[in-house]
């Protein structure tokens, strides 16, 4: 339970950071986690298949997409970062290479110490208790086959309509 | 950042049908997420292409800059 507190922390937390920062590189990270959170409140509340979906196009596709639009488009704005580090400085490179030897120990010790088999979510899910995945799926070829349909239409639109705004001006010149 | 803000009022709202299909049977709030988290992804990919025609045209992304339609 309280995971699912922290959740919302950080959730509520770096969504607040995000709207406050000035520059946009913070935004984005800040933005990355509240992403990421929200995908674990999704497993909280028992729809794992959109927790799954959620991160794979909001951090696999928006979130790089507009990194690239960024890049793509106005690079000063990516480059309001303070530059803190200094590369060349030794200090600071023994204190960074200390910092990642210490995050991957603990994420090895975590690794080794979680026991799979005790987590209530996946055990509800790999269980008969929950018809989730496959009642999504049923109402998707079903019940819902329209708005289905509509999507995947809405999705090709999509794409004829940006390939073509994309590139209008460059025929055009 | 104005897309980001966008981007938060949709998942304020995937949340709100996530978290009551919990309660639900036959998970038709998880449904409407999913379709609704498709609209998203369209929504950024289609603004990122005006925002790159943009700034083709006038330089800079942003909106503050934007001035030619005032007065």
């Amino acid at each position: 339970m309280i995971i699912f507190y922290m959740f919302c922390f950080l959730t509520v937390v770096s969504a607040i950071f995000t709207v406050i920062t000035q520059q946009l590189v913070q935004a984005m990270f800040m933005f990355f986690l509240t992403l990421f959170c929200l995908a674990g409140l999704y497993v909280f509340a028992l729809a794992d298949f959109v927790a799954l979906s959620h991160i794979l196009v909001y951090i696999g596709g928006v979130l790089v997409l507009m990194v690239f639009g960024f890049m793509l488009s106005d690079k000063t704005v990516l480059n309001a970062i303070p530059q803190v580090i200094n590369p060349s400085d030794k200090k600071q490179r023994v204190v960074i290479t200390l910092l990642s030897i210490l995050f991957f120990i603990l994420m090895l010790t975590l690794w080794r110490s979680v026991d799979i088999s005790s987590i209530t979510w996946l055990n509800y899910a790999v269980n008969e208790e929950s018809h989730s995945i496959k009642n999504i799926g049923i109402a998707l070829m079903s019940e819902y086959l329209i708005p289905f349909e509509l999507t995947s239409i809405l999705l090709l639109m999509a794409l004829l309509g940006v390939a073509y705004l994309s590139r209008k001006e460059s025929t055009d010149a | 950042m104005m897309l980001i803000g966008v981007e938060f009022m949709t998942n304020a709202g995937i949340l709100n049908f996530v978290a009551f299909s919990k309660y639900d049977t036959d998970n038709d709030g998880q449904l409407m997420a999913l379709f609704i988290i498709v609209m998203a992804a369209v929504g950024v990919a289609v603004a990122l292409a005006i925002m790159i025609n943009v700034f083709k045209h006038y330089k800079s992304i942003d909106p503050n800059k934007l001035t030619n339609m005032k007065n």
